[in-house]
């Protein structure tokens, strides 16, 4: 008889998703999908509208990723104007772009990740959390919080708040960079350096812990995508796509006007998110993972002296564990190294003060891509308007969207190794969650209230009675 | 010696009442010109907040309540040891209780804290605020500024 386990919600997430695993007779996983429950429309609902309305429009679909929206729009509407912004304009975009990906970073892994990091995936609920972090490690835990305050308070000196700004528009910035913002960040950038090295120190200690988390945290070989610098360094804002296979052998170098020819989105009934896939693989074959680990995978070096020293350590892991999706912690650690690096790179240079900062222009081109590396991974914003400026089309393949393929295989390996149909611990069940969470999912959250939802199972047998049933 | 006061107001501005904290910070804003008084405003709580409030004497609270009757104003001294306040999940939401604990935990202090609360009657989507929280919102504005006051009266002579 076939049985059910749902999760529902999962937790420490953004957004709201449950995961179903499918039970064979004997009690073993047979199957596993994440549903995402959440409807958005926010393609529907845009058509019709000025394109000039999208940067911000578009944000609203995340309180956490609103500055990746905010960029990736407005680079399809750059495309839209035919301009090209200002060169103080794109590193400005950058440094917004960076400081989102350290905030981010620090709230997925110091906030979400590492209660289970700490404290174990077999710790009490009661206890893994952020109070229990404090308890086992007060100065990681200060030192996550000041490294993510000072992430959000670039944001906000660039953009004039922290979420929800308006600051990126078509053509360029609206605002120039205040030179106290510059001074204060710099200023601080030496602490946060410091941050960020002690806590990767400490993570590579802990990895001894997580050696049967590591081995089936979706660890299978998948192929990577990612933008690429033309050094084939990390790029997070412009460039072409590259897609690597299993070995980091390029396979594709994708320009953003033909990415629709070899990316593929499959829909299934069992979930609002669309699976995109490599299209000359066909689907589910075309799996591919984008996000930190997908971007370490793809590029040669980092680009900056302390993460490329840092990415020589990671490298050493061997290659076939390097797969695993436990190490987006890891990656996430070195691209927040790497981000404070190019921060540096970038308010240091003279030019970052000047004002002229915006390319105005009416609508020339009826088509407009905008292709970034947001935390999560790669998001396209593909618009088309009319003659009026009005959207008659918009596509968007957000970073999530991407991955969850792998996080469905994911979730199945971790349940197969971790999940006994007949011993619901709560350990295991974390397990399940915890693969879903080192991908650092952002299902479009608008509420951040998920947290004050219990955790709920169901065990259902093939027509679909309730033969046992776990809250927490 | 004058007390730094912290005013933090905070809600959702398209949720109609919910975003009553962050009109009372904007108006007592433009009534307060003391350098002593900071204003702060937000979706919710965060972590991140605990740096500023540990820099200040007393930390003022607005916030819409949805579980006391409209229109009616709260004030209550909050505790870092609050023994009701349980523990949610969602690491980048806090309630103001559990703020003061992240304080008190991690750099032993906590501010003198009062959370002002006024009872909400729309939380749907939309802007501006029900009739009943309009009408009672300059009274919570005077009450605040009273208090601050008074606190700055009693730190003149202490």
């Amino acid at each position: 008889m076939t049985r059910t386990i749902t999760i529902d919600p999962i937790t420490r997430i953004e957004g709201h998703a449950r995961i179903t695993l499918y039970l064979d007779d004997t009690g073993h996983v047979a199957d596993a999908n994440l549903h995402v429950t959440q409807l958005r429309g926010f393609e529907k609902l845009s058509q019709g509208r000025p394109f000039r309305e999208m940067p911000a429009l578009t944000a609203r679909i995340c309180g956490i990723c609103p500055v990746s929206h905010l960029l990736a729009s407005s680079k399809a509407c750059d495309e839209l104007l035919a301009v090209r912004i200002p060169p103080t304009a794109e590193m400005l975009r950058r440094l917004l772009n960076y400081a989102q990906m350290v905030q981010s970073h620090a709230l997925s892994f110091f906030y979400l990740s590492s209660p289970d990091l700490l404290l174990g995936m077999d710790a009490s609920s009661k206890t893994r959390n952020i109070v229990g972090v404090i308890q086992v490690a007060p100065e990681l835990a200060r030192q996550g919080i000041r490294l993510r305050q000072f992430g959000q308070h670039l944001i906000k000196g660039l953009g004039g708040k922290r979420i929800h700004n308006a600051w990126v528009v078509p053509g360029g910035v609206s605002e120039p960079l205040n030179p106290d913002t510059r001074q204060t960040t710099l200023l601080a950038i030496p602490e946060m350096l410091n941050i960020i090295r002690n806590t990767l120190d400490i993570f590579r200690t802990m990895l001894p812990n997580f050696v049967d988390e590591i081995e089936v945290f979706a660890n299978f070989p998948t192929m990577y995508m990612s933008l690429i610098a033309p050094d084939d360094t990390l790029e997070y804002y412009d460039g072409e796509l590259r897609i690597v296979d299993e070995n980091g052998k390029t396979i594709n170098n994708i320009s953003s006007e033909a990415y629709n020819t070899f990316i593929g989105e499959a829909s299934e009934d069992f979930s609002y998110l669309k699976s995109p896939y490599y299209l000359p693989m066909g689907y589910p074959n075309g799996m591919y993972r984008v996000g930190a680990l997908a971007r370490l995978h793809v590029a040669k070096r980092c680009g900056t002296p302390l993460a490329d020293a840092e990415l020589e350590i990671f490298k050493q892991i061997p290659l076939t564990e390097r797969h695993s999706s436990f190490h987006y912690h890891y990656a996430r650690l070195i691209e927040i190294l790497h981000g404070l690096e190019r921060i540096q790179d970038i308010l240091n240079d003279p030019d970052v003060l000047d004002h002229r900062i915006r390319a105005h222009a009416e609508p020339n081109s009826n088509e407009g891509i905008g292709i970034i590396e947001a935390p999560r991974g790669t998001l396209i914003h593909h618009y088309h308007i009319d003659d009026n400026g009005l959207i008659t089309d918009m596509n968007l393949i957000v970073a999530t969207g991407h991955n969850v393929l792998a996080m469905n295989r994911g979730i199945k390996q971790v349940a197969e190794r971790f999940v006994d149909g007949n011993q619901l611990t709560e350990g295991m069940l974390n397990r399940v969650e915890a693969v879903i969470r080192a991908f650092d999912p952002c299902l479009s959250c608008a509420t951040h209230a998920i947290g004050q939802m219990p955790l709920h199972i169901q065990l259902l047998n093939q027509v679909g009675e309730v033969v046992n049933e776990v809250r927490r | 010696m004058k007390k730094k006061i912290l005013i933090l107001g905070y809600g959702n501005s398209l949720r109609q009442d919910d975003g009553v904290g962050i009109e009372v910070v904007r108006r007592l804003q433009e009534k307060i010109t003391s350098p002593n008084c900071t204003f702060m405003t937000a979706f919710q709580p965060q972590p991140e907040m605990i740096f500023q409030i540990i820099e200040t004497d007393v930390l003022l609270i607005i916030d819409a309540s949805a579980s006391i009757r409209p229109g009616a104003i709260n004030r209550t001294q909050l505790s870092s040891t609050d023994p009701n306040e349980t523990y949610t999940s969602s690491s980048h939401f806090l309630t103001p209780q559990r703020m003061l604990l992240l304080c008190e935990q991690l750099y032993e202090y906590a501010p003198y804290t009062l959370l002002y609360t006024i009872g909400g009657y729309n939380f749907g989507y939309g802007k501006g605020f029900s009739a009943i929280v309009s009408l009672r919102l300059n009274r919570l504005v005077d009450k605040i500024l009273t208090e601050i006051q008074d606190i700055m009266e009693v730190a003149d002579y202490v």
